[in-house]
């Protein structure tokens, strides 16, 4: 699992999203906070190895009014990573709540760890 | 009018030295802020805010993603707006090891000065898609009014 970085060809500002990534017996969990993007325009792409997650929200003036402060440069966000060998392209989770999108990759069959028990004879 | 820094001029993406700069940025930031090497120093940080005014109105949102309605504490003291909270680790993630952690947990307060008076009793607080919004109605001397200007 490595990040991968370049220029975004979008001609709007977009945002990294910050993310935890943690690996468990069977694979690895991303999360992914993308706070103010409603659920529906999350999207994510796998493409070979990359995996994309991107938001297309809508950031018009939502209230109108005055800005006196703004602290979220843009409103969309966007990361790519690319997946290491071992992980299963095939079976990928996704689950979203309260601004927060999680992402479950498996680990492919090779790859899980295996108990081989010993036995004494 | 209270101190609020002015607000940050668009900036666009499209000039790739101007996201180099960002970045720059970012990693001085969050250097100094004691958050170098991608960890955020625990029970350190602040959500990111919006203050945007109307005519009668002045919204506050916070970027809270991950959070509980129900662990978030908003408070009006005089013209002082104080959002408090705790953003709660699942405990399962504890033990798992580690790629990336960005994510910032525990507790947090941020206070701001409000532009205006508000009224107190009439706030309303929602949280949605992780965005904390606050609305606030100015007090009645507070709004804007039009003066006609007569022509004598």
């Amino acid at each position: 699992m490595a990040e991968k970085t370049g220029e975004t060809k979008r001609n709007e500002p977009v945002r990294t999203p910050l993310v935890d990534i943690f690996e468990t017996g069977e694979g690895i969990v991303l999360q992914f906070e993308l706070p103010g993007i409603p659920k529906d325009s999350v999207k994510v792409d796998l493409d070979k190895d990359t995996l994309r997650v991107e938001t297309t929200a809508d950031c018009g003036k939502a209230a109108g009014g005055e800005t006196l402060l703004r602290e979220f440069d843009a409103c969309n966000f966007t990361r790519e990573f690319v997946l290491s060998r071992d992980l299963d392209r095939e079976h990928i989770a996704a689950s979203w709540s309260d601004g927060v999108l999680t992402l479950e990759v498996s680990k492919a069959a090779e790859a899980q760890p295996r108990k081989i028990p010993v036995t004494v004879s | 009018m209270s101190l609020l820094p002015k607000k940050k001029s668009d900036r666009t993406d499209s000039y790739p030295v101007l996201s180099l700069r960002d970045e720059v940025n970012r990693l001085f930031d969050d250097f100094f802020s004691g958050n170098w090497l991608g960890v955020p120093a625990r029970g350190q940080w602040a959500p990111a805010l919006d203050v945007s005014e109307t005519d009668s109105q002045v919204i506050v949102k916070a970027e809270v993603p991950g959070m509980e309605a129900k662990d978030i504490d908003v408070s009006i003291t005089g013209d002082v707006l104080t959002i408090k909270g705790e953003k709660k680790e699942e405990t399962k993630k504890e033990e798992q090891n580690y790629h990336l952690m960005e994510r910032r947990y525990g507790s947090f307060q941020r206070g701001i000065s409000l532009p205006t008076s508000v009224d107190s009793s009439k706030v309303t607080a929602s949280y949605g898609n992780g965005v904390l919004t606050i609305t606030m109605e100015k007090k009645e001397h507070s709004k804007a009014r039009n003066i006609r200007v007569k022509v004598e």
